[in-house]
Formats: structure tokens, sequence, C-alpha cells
């Protein structure tokens, strides 16, 4: 019975893993999409400058560094690279007189967050 | 390429640990899920090794998850009957008295070919021998055979003891290494061991392979002396 105990304590730790896993995700991925509505506000309505935008987005970025060395341990690599290279565009595309292009990218981030969550977390 | 060293060493301990989790049982006969489980195991087991995109975790989770479901499945099975027989399935008499159950081996999708190359590794030749023989659930075929194709034993010819019937040979030295426990299942001491040596003119250190029995009986094989 001693290795059905074991088993039963594995597989606890493992459901331990998969909650936390599943918590840090969807902690980064709230911050992160709030963080990108709040720039994405911010170059449609027009009241912040570019240098401002430039500024929300390379703090964006420095967080999102953070945020990916912590979701490496249980997210496939790929998927968090194409965040990685999208993250990195957005402190130039807001120097942009135009906002379409920097709106377009933080588009597409938020799309590879939510393909994450359902990719690693809610589907087969 | 450190990545890929150390993800096989990690994996490599993990699926030794849990082939011991989940017993010895794992590495004898296989039942269906058992056999499915060490597949999937090995087949998990390289992916974050190929593919350093590939978190460990992917790897490790699966595998643990596996193995515990494993051991969880089997404990079930042992204490219930129904589990059993759900899991594993029972066992199918495909053979009375020399007679072929044909319709189990059609439901069992067992051939001719295949119900004779298992007699075979049971040694019997002839299906007339054959009193009974049982398809167990992991696939193999259990004979019994009639009583007069049955080997001769001791007893049916009424031979004697000799005292060695419940006691057999244990190895004692292996590759040069005394084993205590093999000395106190013999009940002899290492006075003995050492009267022994010396009347056959060998040290413990050149001896490959020494059995005995609880009669102190010896078999003694000496090192080949390399050259």
């Amino acid at each position: 019975m001693g290795r059905f105990y074991i088993s039963l304590a594995l597989l606890a730790a493992i459901l331990g893993v998969c909650t936390f896993s599943l918590h840090q995700y969807s902690t980064a991925a709230e911050e992160m999409t709030a963080q990108l509505d709040r720039i994405e506000q911010a170059a449609l309505s027009g009241e912040a400058g570019p240098d401002k935008l430039s500024e929300m987005c390379r703090l964006y970025g420095e967080q999102w560094e953070d945020r990916e060395e912590r979701l490496l341990r249980f997210i496939r690599h790929p998927q968090l690279d194409e965040i990685t290279s999208l993250t990195a565009e957005l402190q130039y595309l807001a120097t942009d007189d135009s906002p379409s292009h920097l709106l377009a990218s933080i588009e597409r981030i938020k799309v590879n967050i939510k393909k994450i969550g359902t990719a690693e977390f809610f589907n087969g | 390429m450190f990545t890929i060293f150390f993800k096989t060493i990690i994996l490599y301990a993990l699926i030794i640990v849990g082939l011991r989790l989940m017993g010895k049982r794992q590495l004898g006969e296989l039942q269906p899920s058992e056999f499915v489980v060490t597949i999937l195991i090995s087949n998990i087991a390289t992916l974050p090794i190929e593919d350093v995109d590939i978190p460990l975790l992917t790897g490790i989770l699966p595998i643990l998850t596996l193995v515990s479901c494993e051991v969880i499945m089997s404990t079930v099975a042992l204490k219930s009957k129904r589990a059993r027989k759900i899991l594993s399935g029972s066992p199918k008499i495909v053979i009375r008295d020399g007679v072929i159950d044909q319709r189990q081996l059609r439901d069992l999708r067992f051939s001719i070919d295949d119900l004779m190359e298992q007699l075979r590794q049971n040694n019997v030749f002839d299906i007339a021998d054959v009193a009974f023989a049982i398809v167990e659930t992991t696939g193999k075929v259990s004979v019994y055979q009639k009583f007069e194709a049955r080997n001769v034993t001791a007893e049916m010819l009424n031979l004697p003891s000799d005292g060695q019937e419940s006691a057999p040979p244990v190895v004692m030295i292996s590759d040069g290494q005394l084993i205590e426990e093999a000395l106190r299942y013999c009940n002899l001491r290492h006075e003995w061991l050492e009267k022994t040596l010396g009347d056959q003119k060998v040290r413990l250190e050149d001896i490959f392979l020494m059995t005995c029995n609880r009669q102190a009986n010896y078999h003694i094989i000496k090192k080949e002396k390399v050259a």
C-alpha cells in the first residue's frame, strides 16, 4: 500500500503544479492584457505622445521579460517566442505617426496570449 | 547541448524511479494497461529530449501521472475482482481434454498457429496430451497436461526425499564479494567458508561464483585469468 499512497501523493502534487502553473499564466495574462489595453487606449485617444507611448511599451517589454522567464518552465517556447518578438517591436512602432501598426501588433499579442491559454490549459 | 544532456539524465532517472514505483510486475508479465503505459512513457520521455523548445515539465508531468495512475489502478484491481475483470479481462480456457474450443479462439482472435506456437513453448507437441490450455490475461498460454503426458516426479516413483526439497542453493560469493545473507541463510559461519576456500586452494577475490545450499553442498566457479 506504500506505493499506492506515494502515487496518490504524486497525483496531488501534480495537480498542485498544474494549478500553480494555471495561476501563473492567468495572473500574467491578466496583467499583460490590462497593460496592453492601457497602451491601446493611450494610442487611440491621442492623449499620450509618441515618447510617452514608447516609454509605456518599453516598460511593458521589461515586465514581459520577467514573466517570460517564469512561463518558460511550463509553456512551449515557440508560443512565447512569438509574443517576445512582437513585444520587441512595440517600442519602435509607438514612435510612428500612425498608430495602426502599433495597434495591430498589440492585437496580435493579445490573440497569442489567448491561444496559449487555450492550447496549454483548456484544451487537449 | 547541456540542456539536452541534463534533460536526458533527469528523464532517465525519472523513468527508473517510475518503473521501480510500478513494481516488479511491470518488468515481468505485462497486463494490457501496463503495456500501454510502458509504451507511452517511452514515447513521452523522448519529446523534451528531442526538442529543446519543449519544457522539461512537459515530460515529467505526464510520466509521473501515468505511473501514479497505473499504481492506483493496479491497487484497485488488487482489491476488487470486478475491477480486475474490467481492466485485465479474465483467463479463457481454449482446450479441454484435447478438444479445441474454436469459438473461444475466434473471440480471442487467436489463430491456430499462435496456439500451436504457445503449446510448443510449453513443451507440448501433441494437442491430445493437453487436459487444459488457458489463455491468460497477458496473452500467454498455460498448459495442464493429461496425467499420462506429464513429466515423472519423484513422488510418482515413490522416491525418498533427500532433504533438499525446500532449500534451493543460493549465491554466496558473486564476483569476489561475499554475500552475508547467503551465509546466514545456509546456517554457515565464516570459519566454514575460510576452511572450504582453503581446502579448495582458492581466495575469495578469485571466485567468480559460489553457490551453496543448507546442506553445505557448494559449487565454485573461479574467475578466468585475463590474458
